[in-house]
């Protein structure tokens, strides 16, 4: 899966900010399928956040 | 240790992933030691080497309890050294799989010693992650199938595909050309621009078509889900996340509901699904 660009489908759903346990909706929605999130890093307050969901973050500028 | 552990005499990786739990950031050292300003020993580092996802799990200080019932799942300098510092070597970040908590004192020595339990249903995730990705690597190109979610929020034809400072109809269109150059199975008939991307998506099922009549849904979405599909999936969720789900939106529903978007071979470029809305 691909989330192109901010924001992706699996934010601000209820859980956790980070480190989800699996009461966390992002988590059971994505669960083990690879997910890359690739999105421009420089929005200032909103690019270096860290994701709640294991991506590997490319982090374009 | 990746030399001799992890690579083969060919410089290969014999592994197809890592978990790793180790804190800080693994290649910070080796940057700052060997670098110059702009030399290409900064570039070099073990990770690079190694080639393969490194998957980053946490060993939380906290007990497994306040890890469940607090709203930030890694908090204080844990966030630091085990979210942000390993993000920096370019780990993929998942979650707790361990809580701290003290012990009984068996030993009769006055003081209870604090012991790592881990939490199960964490670690089989952390696990089905990383094996999936490394399956990934094994699959032929041609046969990865990819789905590329576009945002679109609020669920408007004109917000589809909005993300901040990115073109991304290009970005898709260039990301499909360069999976199609990678032997990823694009059918015939890949959009030239992101113009034509927009276009195609609009002529499909979207978010915007409440008035579409049923029997068209099926011929214009890419697929639809039945009740029943449905009903499996939730069921084997979380079973916290279903009551809440229960709890905020009522029981499964009987209706099946249709995919959106467009598919090229086995890439479907689609929207997110509407937050909220009946």
């Amino acid at each position: 899966m691909v989330h192109l660009g901010t924001h992706g489908s699996l934010e601000w759903l209820p859980g956790k900010t980070v480190g989800l346990n699996g009461e966390s909706a992002p988590d059971q929605l994505v669960d083990d399928v690879p997910n890359v999130y690739p999105y421009i890093v420089n929005n200032p307050g909103e690019g270096p956040r860290p994701s709640a969901v294991p991506t590997p973050r490319s982090s374009t500028t | 240790m990746t030399d001799n552990w992890l690579l083969n005499d060919a410089g290969e990786p014999i592994v197809d992933a890592v978990l790793s739990s180790f804190m800080f950031s693994l290649s910070m050292d080796e940057r700052g030691r060997s670098a110059d300003d702009e030399g290409s020993s900064a570039e070099d580092v073990f990770l690079d080497r190694l080639g393969v996802p490194v998957f980053q799990t946490v060993t939380t200080m906290r007990s497994r309890s306040r890890y469940e019932s607090s709203d930030t799942g890694v908090m204080g300098f844990e966030l630091a050294l085990s979210v942000a510092l390993p993000e920096f070597d370019g780990n993929v970040i998942t979650h707790p799989i361990s809580g701290k908590e003290r012990t009984d004192d068996e030993a009769g020595i006055g003081s209870a010693p604090k012991h790592h339990f881990p939490i199960e249903d964490r670690i089989d995730h952390a696990t089905r992650l990383a094996v999936n990705w490394a399956e990934l690597r094994h699959t032929p190109n041609e046969d990865k199938q990819v789905a590329v979610v576009l945002h679109n929020y609020p669920p408007s034809d004109d917000g589809i595909g909005t993300a901040f400072g990115l073109d991304s109809p290009e970005s898709t269109v260039n990301l499909l050309e360069e999976l199609a150059a990678r032997g990823y199975d694009l059918g015939d008939e890949m959009p030239e621009d992101g113009q034509t991307l927009v276009e195609k998506l609009t002529a499909q099922l979207t978010l915007e078509d409440r008035w579409v009549a049923p029997e068209d849904v099926r011929d214009l979405s890419v697929d639809v889900v039945s009740p029943d599909t449905y009903a499996d999936w939730f069921s084997e969720t979380d079973g916290r996340f279903q009551e809440n789900i229960i709890e905020e939106w009522g029981d499964v529903p009987d209706r099946p509901f249709a995919i959106p978007g467009v598919e090229f071979g086995n890439v479907l470029v689609t929207v997110q699904p509407p937050r909220g809305s009946a």
